[in-house]
């Protein structure tokens, strides 16, 4: 009697790891980070700039001082006079002549107690590029840029040492003011960023934190309430949809197992009671042994009904969950129907009934044995049940691409077409008076179903009023490869 | 005819009298368990919860042991684990409403005997009963005799008064699987299962209209009717006055 059906547990959702941040947390560091970074970066970038203009422009400067210098050197005796008030006279710069061997020969006047002979860098050629110039610190304070040239050529008796100094103190003054306002903005905007940062990163999330809330109210007592997707953004409508569309099928399988525990209660409340009240009348007087022993025996068959039912609920309850496994057997379709058939022959002749069994021999299914008897018997059953006398029942089985074809068609009164789609629900019965007497619980065809999908079947049922029903099972014939983990 | 005296194992041998010990927390059920194999002819003890169940079970020699799995104080799988942590082999056969695969492998696996899902049928409880206590594979007679109904198992041949009756093989098994446990009522479940291989339980009255049908060949033509229905339950074959 054991129909091998295994549920494996649920498998939770992976969870990933614990976050240690929350998304506002992350989205502001980043906002935050990226804003810092351009502003750290185009104010570096301008203080580069500046500082190089400055140098440059003081660099040509520099250079203009000496190439003005040059022509003065090549006729000295002419030119002592001019040469010692071009030195001593410039006013902006200092510079001082030294001769070949580094002889001090004019300097401009204060220039040996600021920056002495010694504190320029070596000289380079005259004709060829200058270098540029370096910055010095006097002991005085100021900061001078310099920058020497050695001028020898063919025209002159000696080779000369031009030595030049630019005092940039003010304009050290001015970088070193913009450095400071530069750290102010940068720390301003470190500070801004990151409160900025935070605010947007909050409006972002702001309708994640509704969904949040709104999906936190939802209970199983109010699973009618639906997320407000409007008003969202494309990304989060989209997620609120997908919410919503989990909602409707909870709600809809929370109502099919309301619907489904109602059903329970109605269906044994009927065999309880007539147990109770058989019983009850039987006690509330002395009887003869006959007769208590007909309540006992009227008592008994209601109890095997109640057994009935909930072992047929309880097959549908291991069968339905899509996670359940089954153990499947190598059947032989043919064999398997003979013995079907053999045990129904007696039933069918009685009932006046014609019972045929079509199958062609070496049909080979995998199927789980007792199930399989169950599905073809609840069918043949049933078709047996709603034939009249002089009618037929016919089981045909075929097989084709690969699946197996079970066919059980009668020629009794049919089901009407408002009954169709209900006949697999459980409980479900066309003519409740009548079933009910005949000691159907109503879960044949809801088994039937349940058994035929747990192997990846499908059922089809045509019926005409009148005429007959038909009803089809298609099982694969090889049992699915298992999921390649 | 002899007064009926009750025999637990289908043969009247003069073994001492057998005995079972009921662990099972309902008082209802074990009184219903403790009434039914008494008047089957074994000696009960009920034990209502687990720990004590167990206690007995180890300091008392019981030839079989039926084992409700939820119960107060100790539940049934480790009475069983105690039980053979102590060396007691005495058959188990648990009773349960879980049904569930890993149930009763979990059962099987501590060295149950056997396992029973509620509701169950109490000559089904009553057959797997005497099966466990039957000791040593039981040799197939040859041939049956219940009063005047003769039953060749070797050639399939039923004769009633020395008359031939005309059996198809599947009536011919029906009707010796009766005649084989004469005195035993038979489940309809279980004829089903053992004639037809079909293991479900039918919504129908398919086995009543075999029987209907294998009675109009033994019983119908004779005086004296061998099978009975006990209603609710199943058939009984069996010689009554």
């Amino acid at each position: 009697m054991s129909s091998k059906i295994e549920t494996s547990a649920a498998h939770a959702l992976p969870a990933s790891g614990p976050s240690a941040f929350s998304l506002a947390a992350r989205l502001t560091l980043w906002y935050a980070t990226s804003a810092f970074a351009l502003v750290l970066f185009s104010t570096g970038f301008l203080y580069w700039a500046l500082v190089g203009m400055l140098d440059r422009v003081d660099d040509q400067f520099l250079h203009n001082e000496i190439h003005l210098m040059s022509p003065l050197l090549y006729d000295r005796s002419e030119n002592d006079e001019a040469l010692r008030q071009e030195v001593e006279l410039e006013s902006e710069v200092y510079v001082r002549l030294l001769d070949g061997d580094g002889r001090m020969m004019v300097e401009a006047p204060g220039m040996g107690n600021t920056v002495t002979p010694r504190d320029f860098p070596p000289p380079t050629e005259i004709d060829e590029p200058l270098a540029n110039g370096v910055d010095f610190r006097s002991p005085d304070g100021r900061v001078f840029r310099l920058l020497s040239a050695r001028i020898a050529s063919a025209g002159l008796s000696t080779a000369y040492i031009v030595q030049v100094a630019v005092d940039r103190t003010h304009e050290v003054d001015i970088v070193s003011g913009y450095r400071t306002y530069m750290g102010i903005t940068l720390a301003c905007s470190l500070v801004v960023c990151s409160v900025v940062g935070y605010q947007i990163a909050r409006r972002g999330i702001r309708p994640v934190e509704n969904i949040t809330s709104m999906a936190r109210r939802i209970r199983s007592t109010t699973l009618d309430k639906r997320l407000r997707s409007a008003g969202l953004p494309m990304e989060l409508a989209a997620l609120a949809e997908t919410f919503n569309e989990m909602l409707d099928r909870l709600e809809e399988s929370f109502g099919r197992l309301s619907q489904f525990s109602d059903d329970i209660a109605h269906e044994l409340r009927t065999p309880v009671n007539n147990l109770r009240g058989e019983v009850e009348v039987a006690l509330s007087k002395p009887r003869t042994v006959d007769e208590y022993r007909d309540a006992l025996g009227s008592s008994l068959e209601e109890s095997l009904r109640l057994s009935r039912m909930i072992d047929g609920l309880l097959l549908l309850a291991r069968t339905e969950p899509p996670e359940a496994k089954v153990v499947r057997d190598t059947l032989d379709i043919g064999r398997e129907l003979a013995a079907l058939s053999e045990y129904y022959e007696t039933l069918a002749s009685d009932s006046g009934i014609r019972l045929s069994i079509e199958t062609p021999r070496g049909i080979v299914a995998q199927i789980n044995r007792p199930l399989f008897q169950r599905a073809v018997g609840n069918l043949v059953e049933n078709a047996l049940a709603h034939t009249p006398r002089g009618g037929s029942v016919s089981v045909a089985t075929a097989q084709q691409n690969g699946s197996l074809r079970v066919e059980v068609s009668d020629t009794g009164c049919g089901i009407p077409p408002e009954h169709l789609l209900q006949v697999f629900n459980r409980f479900h019965r066309v003519d409740r008076a009548r079933s009910t007497n005949s000691g159907g619980v109503g879960l044949g065809l809801a088994i039937v179903k349940s058994i035929t999908a747990l192997h990846g079947g499908t059922v089809e049922l045509t019926s005409q009023v009148g005429r007959g029903t038909k009803i089809v099972l298609t099982f694969p014939c090889e049992a699915p490869l298992p999921p390649t983990e | 005819m002899e007064p009926y005296v009750p025999d637990p194992f289908g043969c009247r041998d003069g073994r001492r009298t057998m005995k079972i010990l009921v662990v099972e927390d309902e008082a209802k059920a074990a009184n219903y368990l403790r009434k039914g194999l008494m008047e089957n002819g074994f000696v009960v003890d009920v034990a209502m919860r687990g720990d004590e169940g167990c206690h007995q079970a180890v300091t008392q020699e019981y030839d079989l042991v039926i084992l409700d799995v939820m119960l107060p104080g100790q539940d049934g799988w480790s009475v069983l684990a105690g039980m053979r942590r102590a060396g007691v082999r005495t058959p188990v056969i648990f009773l349960t409403a879980r049904d569930s695969v890993q149930d009763r492998v979990k059962g099987l696996d501590l060295g149950a005997d056997d396992y029973l899902v509620k509701p169950f049928a109490f000559s089904e409880l009553l057959a797997r009963v005497r099966s466990l206590l039957r000791r040593g594979p039981t040799r197939q007679p040859e041939t049956v005799c219940v009063a005047d109904l003769e039953l060749d198992l070797v050639r399939y041949k039923a004769t009633r008064a020395g008359e031939r009756l005309d059996l198809t093989p599947k009536e011919f098994l029906l009707l010796s699987l009766l005649a084989r446990r004469t005195g035993e009522v038979l489940t309809r479940t279980l004829i089903a299962e053992m004639v037809w291989d079909m293991n479900f339980d039918s919504d129908t009255n398919v086995v009543d209209v075999h029987v209907r049908r294998l009675r109009s060949k033994v019983d119908d033509p004779f005086e004296r009717k061998l099978i009975h229905t006990v209603r609710g339950v199943g058939y009984v074959l069996e010689n009554r006055d």
